[in-house]
């Protein structure tokens, strides 16, 4: 295995010598925020020198380029849908010597090591996105940690990031302030497109004890809607957990911890249906408004999936209309609800579900609304398949249970070509015992069993085609499981049948697997197709640096290159902070 | 045959410039008989907006009536008066534990809580307007609610008042104590058990305008004994309070300060002209009874001294102002053309298709002796005449309201039914029997002059209830105390008529705005019979036995054209329902809470075919919001629930919490 290792630390007591009054500051390790996967490299921020390190894997000297950033970051993030990486900075409020440092947001193209900066109003440290990244929320968290030594702040102030269209992207900025209802946001859902009279939205469902808020991203000049989730703010205690989207009917369902309904947050088009000589709503109001419904459970709800249908009412034809599933774990129940009327449908469950895998069949032709139900707490042996579509009518017998050889603890969906639910793979509680990992084809509904004489350690999920298990046995075997088959990318022929396994062995131990998105962008030789690479870490207590690069979807020993002290890369010439 | 307990209560339908020249009419019963109509003297959500019905139990009884030959009542149709309420766009439900309003839009389905005093338990609102009145029975006071707002200040009515009559117009309301209401609220709130309950609040409400919202003002006055029903003149400017002991008359432009209201008795002064002895019980015509009126009656201007038994024979004084009473699932009113012009027909000559007219002079069959309270009341759509009935009595009263003079005409039998032409040119009097007779007495003349009497005999058929459609172009005869299973179709105009057969026993009839289709609600199936819902699908012809259909809930669509029906079985009590205000559609709502059915279904009346909504909750309350092209389907659920159902396109939204949804901030 060939090692590349920097001297770079050797020259360091000498040149602390220099001056003693620095010695402090030399001295000081890297203080490094968690490693980030872009999509073909991956990324270190270092606070004390504000620099973003970018590795690209295939490159052959490993030299990582450098982005400065802003003062004090706290946070830093693959950006959805783009090979970006956004870091957010906290800045110094300043003291009666120095000025005060603005925090910013920065958003550096991975390729081109290049930063964009945007001063920010808050001093933020948590950051959720839309799935395709054109929308950012930035706020505080709720531990509020980052504000430790801030005197006076808004835990309720955010600012909304607006990326553009990909097509001719343009950021907007806005800083927003959320009413306050006595919580401080916890999470930040994102919708899919709703349809509107006057046009597509994106929502922002922000997440508070005992309340929610909905504001139309689009237009963040528009006022938010807060949504209490209590009759009356005294002995409320109730913490949204799970939002699913529902455009077609334009709803959002909220399940909330505490709660035995499902609350429906329906949305109503103001501009859709004017009457003649009304006017439609001018900013900031919005042009759609919020009512909500309580979808009664009759218990404690643990998990909720949305489910389209066909709806043949005898005169109109078949019509597509939404199903909410629910599950509940505490009743034993499962419950099919119509989230238009409210009727509901009960059905038992043999096991206290708490789990849904919803998923599609074809059957002559014609999609099939189908389920997976796990109980992951309980040690329940069994799953069950639910005839989601046949659960209405025929009840329990729309349910068929099959065994497991160890309880679940974890559920991992796995996906096909199209981003379908294609299988799940299930885990047991340690990794480990004769049934560790049940690999489960959802289409066939055939299971197959791995086990592990000792506990698989850092489990790491590849969940797109080509889908892969690694995992770490004895600390420095990497092993691997194929969750599907592999096909050469040349040949187009088969490389490695479905559950294949594989191990190689390192020579340190291993504390992190990180499988990249896609291949790199340079060839390992002349005429060849740059691989795809897993980055493994190992143990680095002075946060030097200290990778091994593999070869993803080919994993050798042989092949495998090391990276060591490349965080160095820049010491010299950092600035006293 | 056991007297069916059931009480029809209701109302329905019309249009808003139907209602405006229409006159109407009330049916009650004595306390301790069965059911009467809504307090309000119409029903919430009629007028312009549609109409809805509710079918209850009651406890049905010949109250007040001692005759040996007395016939089982009709049973008549009665407004759930603490259900939500329905206004053009809005949906009020009263929430006495939080003393809040709820108000839902329809439109966005927002909800807007409102605080309008102490208990606010009973409302009602202006037909076809957003504007709702609400009695907060923990401090004695109205408010009044325009649109989404509160409006004005708290307004002192009597003590306990728990009753609200509008005016058609909606510029006048009378507040009241119901005796017969005060047993039918669940809240806990209750009313005060001092105070006279012969006191009314007479409210006049002020239209909002662009600066301002609806406000109102209030003057109280006192009536006859136990008030059981408000009527209105058609141009509302009276209101007529029917009491146990006659009528008291509040013209609105003279009321100025609190004082006795004008009364004219038609009790027992009434009924001692009787005539216990012969069996025959007919009294002269053109006799009218001098009114025995009440003290203070004199000191209002308008009223009149009582006149002289000549004067009620002007038939000069009456006029035909158009509109048409309501009853018992009757199509409320329609009235006058939108020119107003009287729609009533004019009878004429009877031709071949009717059985021959019979002498109404006959004599009745048994001795007549009443000292009940009249049971039917109606009013003349210019405020000039009533004409009531009893129940139990051959006796029809004209009382003119005017010089307080009371006409009786005693007809050959029990009367079981009364209603009169939109016109209120005359009324149509149901006498039940073996064969029975319909009897068109021409106001006021008819009571004077038998040559403006007609009479029908249907020698084959079980009548003893009548509808008039809202314009009077159809008149609809069946019966509810018996388990017949036909329903008459009456053209007054043509005086021809049909019988249509059905399949099970009427329990109600109403007929469309457009008076193309009646809507006919079935008994529910007897216990021997029923079991359960089980083998009703709501599929039209199910179970094609006759023993399947009888152990069915249903009901049967008449066209009233050609009397071509369709039975519909349903899984549950067709149980209210309600016609939209354009006849395009009728809902019925099915709620069977051991067999799980919770249904909305909805008819189209041009096909007569049925769709089902599921509802989340046992549905409970219906009404149409015209404004919005929706009915509302108040459910049982403990929080609050309501689904609006989009007549034409049948998008469904549901609103749950209406505490919860008072707190969203938009």
């Amino acid at each position: 295995m060939t090692r590349l290792c920097l001297a770079l630390s050797l020259l360091l007591p000498a040149l602390a010598a220099c001056d003693d009054n620095d010695a402090e500051f030399w001295q000081q390790p890297n203080d490094l925020l968690p490693m980030v996967a872009l999509d073909d490299r991956v990324a270190f921020v270092e606070r004390i020198s504000q620099t973003v390190f970018l590795l690209d894997p295939g490159d052959p000297t490993l030299t990582p380029r450098l982005v400065p950033v802003g003062k004090a970051p706290v946070a830093a993030v693959k950006r959805n849908g783009a090979n970006q990486l956004l870091v957010l900075t906290k800045g110094d409020r300043g003291s009666p010597s120095e000025p005060a440092v603005p925090a910013e947001l920065h958003v550096i193209d991975a390729v081109a090591a290049t930063s964009d900066s945007y001063p920010l109003t808050g001093r933020f440290d948590a950051m959720a996105q839309s799935d395709d990244g054109r929308h950012l929320v930035l706020h505080h968290s709720p531990s509020g940690q980052s504000q430790a030594d801030s005197a006076l702040y808004n835990p309720n102030e955010m600012t909304l990031v607006d990326f553009g269209n990909p097509a001719a992207p343009t950021t907007k900025v806005t800083p927003k302030t959320i009413r306050s209802l006595g919580g401080v946001p916890s999470a930040v859902a994102f919708s899919p497109s709703y349809a509107f009279a006057s046009g597509p939205r994106t929502l922002a469902v922000v997440l508070s004890q005992n309340y929610v808020t909905v504001q139309d991203i689009d237009h963040p000049d528009h006022t938010e809607i807060s949504v209490p989730l209590c009759p009356q703010a005294a002995s409320c205690n109730l913490t949204p957990a799970q939002v699913v989207f529902d455009p077609r009917n334009l709803s959002i369902y909220v399940r909330v911890s505490g709660a035995k309904d499902i609350y429906q947050i329906t949305l109503t088009d103001l501009v859709k249906d004017l009457q003649p000589g009304q006017l439609p709503p001018t900013p900031p109001s919005n042009d759609f408004s919020a009512s909500l419904s309580m979808l009664a459970v009759g218990s404690t709800p643990a998990d909720m999936a949305l489910y389209p249908v066909l709806v043949d009412d005898g005169i109109h034809g078949p019509q597509p209309e939404s199903r909410l599933a629910v599950a509940s774990s505490e009743a034993r129940r499962l419950v099919i609800i119509d989230p238009s009327t409210s009727q509901a449908v009960s059905v038992a469950t043999l096991v206290p579900v708490d789990h849904i895998v919803s998923f599609v069949t074809k059957v002559d032709g014609k999609d099939k609304q189908q389920a997976l139900l796990v109980d992951r707490t309980q040690g329940s042996t069994s799953v069950l398949f639910a005839d989601l579509e046949q659960v209405a009518t025929t009840g329990g017998l729309a349910l068929s249970d099959y065994p497991l050889g160890a309880a679940a603890k974890e559920v991992h969906p796995l996906f096909d070509v199209l981003g379908s639910v294609a299988g799940v793979v299930l885990v047991a509680g340690n990794y480990s015992g004769s049934a560790a990992v049940t690999v489960v084809d959802l289409a066939t509904r055939s299971f197959s069993t791995f086990g592990a004489s000792s506990p698989l350690a850092l489990p790491t999920f590849e969940t797109r085609i080509p889908s892969r298990l690694w995992s770490v046995d004895q600390g420095t075997g990497l092993c691997y499981l194929n969750l599907s088959e592999r096909l050469d990318p040349t040949t187009g022929l088969l490389d490695e049948p479905r559950l294949a396994t594989g191990e190689i062995w390192l020579d340190q131990n291993i504390v992190s697997i990180t499988p990249l998105k896609t291949a790199g962008s340079q060839p390992v030789a002349a005429g060849t197709i740059p691989p795809r690479y897993l980055v493994v870490g190992h143990n680095d207590p002075g946060a030097i640096g200290n990778l091994t690069i593999l070869d993803a979807d080919h994993p050798d020993r042989a092949n495998a290159r090391a990276a060591y002290g490349f965080l160095l890369t820049n010491y010299l010439e950092r600035k006293q902070p | 045959m056991k007297k069916q307990d059931f009480v029809l209560l209701a109302l329905v339908l019309g249009a808003w410039g139907g209602c405006s020249g229409g006159g109407s009419e009330t049916s009650g019963k004595s306390p301790e008989g069965s059911g009467r109509m809504d307090a309000a003297g119409f029903p919430v959500g009629a007028w312009g907006s549609g109409g809805s019905m509710n079918v209850t139990a009651g406890s049905g009884g010949a109250a007040g009536s001692s005759g040996t030959t007395t016939q089982p009542p009709e049973i008549e149709v009665k407004v759930q008066f603490l259900a939500p309420r329905a206004g053009a766009r809005y949906v009020y439900v009263a929430n006495p534990s939080r003393n809040t309003v709820s108000i839902i839009d329809s439109v966005d389905l927002g909800i807007v809580e409102r605080a309008p005093g102490d208990s606010p338990t009973y409302m009602a609102t202006i037909p076809g307007r957003d504007v709702a009145l609400v009695i907060n029975v923990g401090s004695h006071t109205l408010r009044v609610l325009s649109a989404d707002q509160l409006a004005g200040d708290p307004i002192p009515i009597v003590s306990k008042a728990n009753a609200i009559a509008i005016a058609p117009d909606g510029r006048h309301a009378v507040v009241w104590y119901d005796a017969a209401q005060s047993g039918v609220t669940t809240t806990q709130a209750s009313t005060s058990t001092t105070g006279s309950t012969q006191e009314v609040s007479v409210i006049t409400l002020t239209p909002a305008t662009a600066a301002s919202a609806a406000t109102g003002s209030a003057i109280s006055m006192s009536v006859g004994y136990n008030p059981s029903a408000v009527v209105f003149s058609s141009d509302g400017a009276a209101a007529f309070v029917v009491t146990d002991d006659g009528i008291s008359e509040l013209r609105f432009a003279n009321l100025t300060a609190p004082g006795i209201a004008p009364f004219t008795r038609i009790d027992k002064s009434t009924t001692s002209l009787a005539r216990p002895d012969a069996g025959i019980a007919l009294l002269p015509d053109a006799q009218p009874v001098l009114p025995d009126a009440a003290p203070g009656a004199e000191s209002a201007p308008d009223a009149p001294p009582a006149t002289g038994p000549g004067d009620e024979l002007d038939a000069g004084a009456v006029q035909d102002g158009g509109g048409s009473p309501w009853d018992g699932g009757a199509p409320l009113d329609g009235g006058a053309s939108p020119d107003g012009q009287s729609a009533g027909p004019d009878l004429a000559t009877p031709d071949r298709d009717l059985p021959p007219p019979a002498d109404a002079t006959a004599p009745p069959p048994g001795s007549i002796v009443v000292t009940g309270k009249p049971v039917d009341v109606s009013v003349t759509p210019d405020g000039a005449y009533a004409v009531a009935r009893r129940e139990g009595s051959a006796q029809l009263l004209l009382v003119d309201l005017r010089t307080h003079a009371v006409t009786p005409l005693n007809l050959p039998s029990q009367i079981t039914d009364l209603d009169i032409l939109p016109s209120g040119a005359a009324a149509f009097a149901v006498l039940r029997g073996q064969s029975s007779r319909l009897v068109r007495i021409d106001i006021p003349a008819g009571f004077g002059d038998a040559a403006h009497r007609t009479d029908w005999t249907f020698a084959n058929e079980d009548l003893g209830s009548v509808t008039m459609s809202g314009r009077g172009r159809y008149g609809l005869l069946y019966t509810t105390a018996e388990p017949t299973k036909s329903v008459v179709v009456f053209d007054p105009v043509n005086e021809s008529y049909l019988t249509v057969d059905l399949h099970k026993p009427i329990r109600a009839v109403a007929v469309a705005p457009d008076e193309n289709t009646a809507l006919v609600l079935h008994t529910p199936p007897t216990t021997s019979g029923s079991g359960s819902s089980s083998g009703a699908g709501g599929t039209s012809g199910a179970g094609s036995s006759s023993s399947a259909v009888d152990k069915a809930y249903g009901y049967t669509l008449v066209r009233l054209e050609d009397g071509f029906s369709k039975l519909q079985l349903t899984a549950a009590d067709p149980n209210p329902f309600a016609i939209t205000p354009s006849s395009s559609h009728a809902f019925v709502l099915l709620r069977d809470d051991k067999a799980g059915v919770r249904l909305a279904e909805r008819i189209d009346l041009a096909s007569y075919i049925a769709d089902d909504f599921p509802l989340g909750s046992p549905p409970n309350s219906i009404a149409a919001l015209a404004e919005v092209n929706k009915v509302f389907v108040g459910q049982v659920y403990s929080e609050g629930r309501i689904s609006f159902i989009d007549w034409r396109s049948g998008e469904v939204q549901t609103v749950t919490g209406f505490a919860l949804n008072g707190r969203i901030q938009q």
